[in-house]
């Protein structure tokens, strides 16, 4: 369904417009259009309802205020009160038309001639701006950037932390690796086996704690959402296709934790090899 | 010595250690020749330099100058992989301190040489058969922590001859160790070298456990004076 057909064609009271991604959810593998939902509470009854799915939307851009929601589109009892003071005007522009020289063209003729009564267009924006607006009002650029300050935080005590700890365990085997020398081990050798040891290691302990995050975020119903108080009883995604936010962001840190632990493990791996075995082997 | 049969021979050996402002001559033209199935013993007060030269006939350390042969083969100018070859396939390493990796079990630390050689055979069996040498097959499955001195050193001598060395290099073995265990080690020594042919090279302190050797050489200030 296209916007052009949701537009022409308005939903009924109990009628419903999903998108692909939260059809599917719904309704795995089979056809959503003409499948009910039922409401939890209807507004105007107090009891629940059924509603009915009569199009899905595909291809959505997300924005980031937007990010995290189902689509949803439905109908919605007009509202004499409000609906004046805040009624908006979407206009669509053709791909040759540049929109800077159009809102530039547009706003002194709207000023003029859009106007009726106390009733005037009071502002024309593109929708980028729009975006950037409701972005600002919501803080949500501030609030992004606190959660990048906290992550890179993160991330580099995560690097720093695992370099140090390896970087300790690696030469307190020094008298391990004067040993191993002497019994025959090249350089090469050591060190390719403190390496394999500490990427076995992590790999160990991040698949443990990979797994806690994925039981903790089923446990806590993260991959599916929470159910929100739209009066439907829809779920808002955590996250945008958990199973694939999963795999990537686990593969991001694994390789993040392997370049920490291969760095924190090379470089006094290859000087312990490198110490003479008699000076590793001192007894005095 | 002279003998055609020299499984270790040391030509003009020396050793100076050089700082910024201090050299130290460690070694001073050593010369030796030790004969396949040998088991001399080294004497002399400390940083006489003999642990050094244990070292260097052990392919540890390298010497400032002079030239060594062992099993005939010249070591000058073997790259560090072929050197780590030839420690694993010619010698085997007792020191006083036993050096037993304190994470690995005693099988294991049996193992360890097994580990960077091309040696035939099944690993763990030809380490029990080391294990059982010594005397200590019932302890295979103790951490280090769990042994006694003597039964450590003896899991470091079944270490040592895991691989099947011709050469055992040990320095000062009993150090350690009360004389009853002393004598126990020695007793172990001296049957690999009597009943394996094995060639034992030792660095002791001890008057009575040398004299039990072939030979004893004694050191003083780097130099062989007697």
């Amino acid at each position: 369904m296209t916007v052009e057909e949701i537009s022409s064609k308005p939903l009924g009271d109990r009628e419903i417009v999903l998108s692909k991604e939260m059809a599917e959810r719904y309704f795995p593998g089979r056809n959503a259009i003409g499948q009910y939902l039922i409401s939890n509470i209807d507004r105007e009854t107090g009891d629940t309802s059924k509603i009915k799915v009569v199009g899905l939307v595909s291809g959505v851009k997300w924005h980031s205020m937007m990010r995290s929601y189902d689509l949803v589109v439905k109908s919605s009892a007009p509202d004499r009160k409000r609906r004046l003071n805040s009624t908006k005007i979407v206009l669509r522009l053709n791909d040759n038309i540049d929109r800077n020289d159009f809102i530039a063209a547009f706003k002194p003729w709207a000023a003029k001639n859009l106007c009726e009564g106390n009733y005037f267009v009071q502002s024309v924006l593109s929708y980028d701006d729009v975006i950037r607006k409701t972005e600002n009002d919501y803080r949500i650029h501030s609030q992004n950037t606190l959660k990048y300050i906290l992550g890179a935080f993160f991330v580099v005590n995560l690097i720093l932390g695992t370099i140090g700890c390896f970087w300790l365990q690696t030469r307190r085997r020094v008298e391990e690796i004067g040993i191993r020398r002497s019994f025959g081990a090249t350089r090469g050798r050591i060190v390719r086996m403190l390496v394999s040891e500490s990427v076995i290691l992590a790999t160990a302990a991040f698949i443990i704690g990979d797994l806690i995050y994925l039981q903790y975020a089923l446990k806590e119903g993260l991959d599916q959402g929470y159910v929100n108080n739209n009066g439907l009883n829809l779920v808002d995604n955590w996250i945008n296709h958990f199973g694939q936010h999963f795999i990537i962001v686990s593969a991001g840190v694994y390789l993040i934790i392997i370049v920490a632990v291969i760095t924190g493990t090379l470089i006094p791996a290859v000087k312990a090899a490198s110490v003479n075995p008699v000076d590793a082997l001192r007894d005095e | 010595m002279e003998s055609n049969n020299n499984i270790i021979s040391l030509k003009g050996i020396n050793k100076v250690y050089r700082t910024k402002t201090v050299e130290t001559q460690a070694l001073e033209d050593i010369n030796l020749d030790v004969a396949d199935g040998e088991i001399i013993s080294i004497m002399g007060p400390s940083g006489c330099g003999k642990s050094t030269l244990l070292n260097i006939i052990g392919l540890l350390d390298t010497p400032t100058s002079g030239t060594i042969e062992l099993c005939g083969r010249p070591v000058e100018g073997l790259s560090d992989k072929q050197l780590a070859a030839m420690r694993n396939k010619t010698l085997g390493f007792v020191f006083q301190s036993f050096h037993l990796i304190s994470s690995l079990n005693v099988l294991d630390n049996v193992m360890l040489p097994l580990m960077y050689g091309h040696h035939s055979g099944d690993r763990k069996a030809l380490a029990r058969e080391a294990l059982e040498k010594v005397g200590l097959s019932n302890r295979m499955h103790h951490m280090p922590s769990q042994l006694s001195g003597g039964q450590a050193q003896r899991v470091a001598i079944a270490r040592a001859i895991v691989g099947d060395p011709k050469i055992i290099l040990a320095d000062e073995p009993c150090g350690n160790l009360d004389s009853r265990m002393g004598a126990e080690i020695m007793n172990l020594l001296h049957s690999l070298n009597r009943d394996d042919h094995r060639t034992i090279v030792m660095v002791t302190h001890n008057e009575e456990q040398a004299r039990d050797t072939d030979r004893i050489l004694h050191f003083f200030d780097g130099r062989q004076v007697l």
